[in-house]
């Protein structure tokens, strides 16, 4: 192999160490989000009682099961609330990386074409019209699904097909965001109820996680999460610019339409599930590029672990941080992410010198 | 044989004005055509619609037998590779997964690279001598060594036809002689068109094989490099004196009027 071909390598292509790396991340703030919280189950105790839980003829792996309290709030209280965290904030990493592939711009969030303003305006109708001001569950979170797409669509469609650059689609964000958080405001004109609960709602909490709610949005965060992560490869190529990456052979306004939808489709969902959940789609891709580098192949995959056990550890802190109450997530992923952020950023400055 | 590139009465317009109004030229396999011509005279519109890159209003561009509107995104891009006037340097990139990128067109889409890309990567990487630089960040490359990659990751499209616009671009006088070599070496050894635009006159006599005036979107004058360096043909389209000297054989071109006496 001469120096050149074996050079092809390093830099992009994903490593199993970083995976087992960023697996090992997930799964131990997975143990932690089970384990803490008003009630201490120790994480040995849920090893165990996995271990046992696992029949491999009549050897339980030497695992011993737990109390039955133990196993009530471990299982049933916190496991649906820790794997919704999961899902939430590996949809919203990848989304977010995924966006600046595509946009080339490291600022943009999955929120970027108008998402929260669409989820909001959504919430809004279900809480004000139909809840008559109160919060019906089930409902909310489809009209905020249904409001982030249309959202989304207005968008693209404002836009116009023939538009020229992400620029434009930027702009069209812009606008259509700002039309959906006018009509959201004058629907929430009505009651001051509704203002409570719209924005007790948008300000995001896994609180109300179930198995249920957490199937009907799973579909969609798997395609989405799947769509994108196999975009990667395309979104280094498009790395060189539209009319370069064209050049190429890439079909640029067909990846940048796929990958948009997929993003789009995985924050809508993660959104109508947990709320506005802001700063993990910039942080974690941003942490991952400053650790591994630009390559999305390495981006996205790593970010769906990070933000997937980003978000569980932010849950844990907002459920005890404050005796006896709930931070809203959105405040913890910020006051939490910024900090490690900035050690990330100097760590990485350290090494370039 | 099938020419490289076939343009004929091609017209491009943005709103009422014509960019490039019915022009129409060929080149062969393994030929050197350049395009000179005042600012704005549309030698990048020229270049970009010979290599697909943006919409036409009129007449046909023909790529080794193929007309350009039949062809998708790929196809095209095996026909004709494109080294633009000023690249966009990813960050962090290295200058072999750089190159590596212009093997997009030859493998599926998602498809991981294959063994035999990174053997042709590796080989322009040799021919072009830039295997110590492989592993370097292509954007902390000085600005010789980046024109080279970005040739490099043309040249590894495997393309019949060359596009370069301006090329030498931002380069001092070794460094633009050293990129135009490359490519000289390469239509020589793998006997591809190329097609290029430059504003260095001289240099364009040089190295290219036919030169072809473009003024205000049409080609005022297509010929070898002594028939269209003529101080009366650039007098009337760039509006200014020159003399054009014969040094064995190249005209060279001296800004300012004759010396008299």
């Amino acid at each position: 192999m001469s120096p050149a071909s074996r050079g092809a390598r390093p830099g992009s292509a994903l490593r199993a160490w970083h995976v087992l790396a960023a697996a090992a991340f997930a799964c131990v703030a997975a143990l932690v989000g089970l384990s803490v919280g008003a009630v201490h189950v120790p994480i040995a105790a849920i090893l165990g009682d996995i271990a046992w839980r696992i029949h491999i003829g009549r050897d339980h792996l030497g695992g011993q099961p737990m109390g039955q309290v133990d196993s009530v709030i471990v299982w049933t209280l916190r496991a649906p609330r820790v794997v919704l965290g999961l899902l939430v904030g590996g949809t919203l990493a990848v989304a977010g990386g995924a966006y600046q592939g595509v946009f080339r711009n490291p600022l943009a969030d999955p929120y970027l074409l108008g998402i929260a303003a669409g989820a909001g305006l959504g919430a809004t109708i279900a809480i004000v019209v139909i809840g008559g001001g109160a919060n019906t569950p089930g409902v909310t979170p489809i009209f905020a699904f249904a409001g982030a797409l249309v959202a989304v669509v207005a968008t693209w469609l404002v836009a116009g097909r023939g538009a020229t650059g992400p620029t434009t689609l930027i702009l069209a964000g812009i606008a259509v965001a700002s039309m959906f958080a006018a009509v959201q405001t004058l629907l929430q004109q009505s009651s001051s109820l509704a203002v409570r609960n719209v924005y007790y709602w948008l300000l995001g909490s896994l609180a109300g996680a179930t198995w249920s709610g957490i199937a009907s949005v799973v579909p969609y965060m798997v395609v989405s999460v799947a769509v994108c992560i196999s975009s990667a490869r395309l979104l280094d190529v498009l790395s060189v610019g539209e009319l370069e990456s064209a050049s190429l052979g890439l079909p640029v306004v067909a990846v940048r339409t796929i990958v948009i939808a997929a993003a789009s489709l995985g924050a809508a969902a993660a959104v109508a599930a947990a709320g506005l959940i802001g700063f993990v789609g910039i942080v974690v891709p941003h942490a991952v590029r400053l650790l591994v580098g630009v390559s999305y192949r390495r981006i996205l995959v790593l970010s769906m672990f990070g933000g997937a056990g980003f978000l569980v550890l932010a849950d844990v802190l907002a459920r005890i941080a404050v005796p006896d109450a709930e931070l809203p997530i959105g405040v913890v992923t910020a006051i939490l992410g910024v900090p490690f952020f900035v050690l990330v950023l100097h760590v990485r400055r350290l090494r370039l010198r | 044989m099938t020419s490289a590139l076939e343009v004929t009465s091609l017209t491009v317009r943005v709103g009422d004005r014509a960019l490039l109004d019915g022009v129409s030229l060929t080149v062969q396999q393994g030929e050197w055509l350049t395009v000179i011509g005042p600012n704005g005279a549309g030698k990048t519109t020229l270049v970009h619609a010979a290599a697909g890159l943006r919409g036409i209003d009129g007449g046909t561009v023909t790529l080794s037998g193929h007309d350009l509107k039949g062809l998708k995104d790929r196809a095209r891009a095996s026909l004709v590779a494109y080294v633009p006037q000023s690249p966009v340097v990813p960050e962090g990139m290295s200058v072999a997964e750089y190159v590596l990128l212009g093997r997009v067109a030859h493998r599926p889409l998602l498809r991981a690279e294959t063994p035999h890309d990174r053997a042709v990567v590796g080989a322009v990487l040799s021919r072009l001598e830039l295997d110590g630089l492989a592993q370097r960040s292509v954007h902390t490359l000085s600005g010789g060594e980046r024109q080279r990659a970005v040739v490099a990751r043309a040249l590894v499209q495997e393309a019949p036809l060359l596009v370069l616009d301006e090329p030498t671009t931002g380069l001092d006088l070794r460094h633009q002689l050293e990129v135009l070599e490359v490519v000289a070496e390469e239509r020589r050894s793998r006997h591809i068109a190329v097609v290029s635009t430059l504003h260095d006159l001289t240099l364009a006599g040089r190295f290219a094989d036919r030169l072809c005036l473009l003024d205000a979107g049409r080609i005022v004058r297509c010929g070898a490099p002594a028939e269209v360096l003529t101080e009366a043909t650039l007098r009337t389209h760039y509006g200014v004196e020159v003399t054009v000297v014969d040094v064995d054989g190249t005209p060279v071109v001296v800004p300012g009027p004759r010396a008299r006496g």
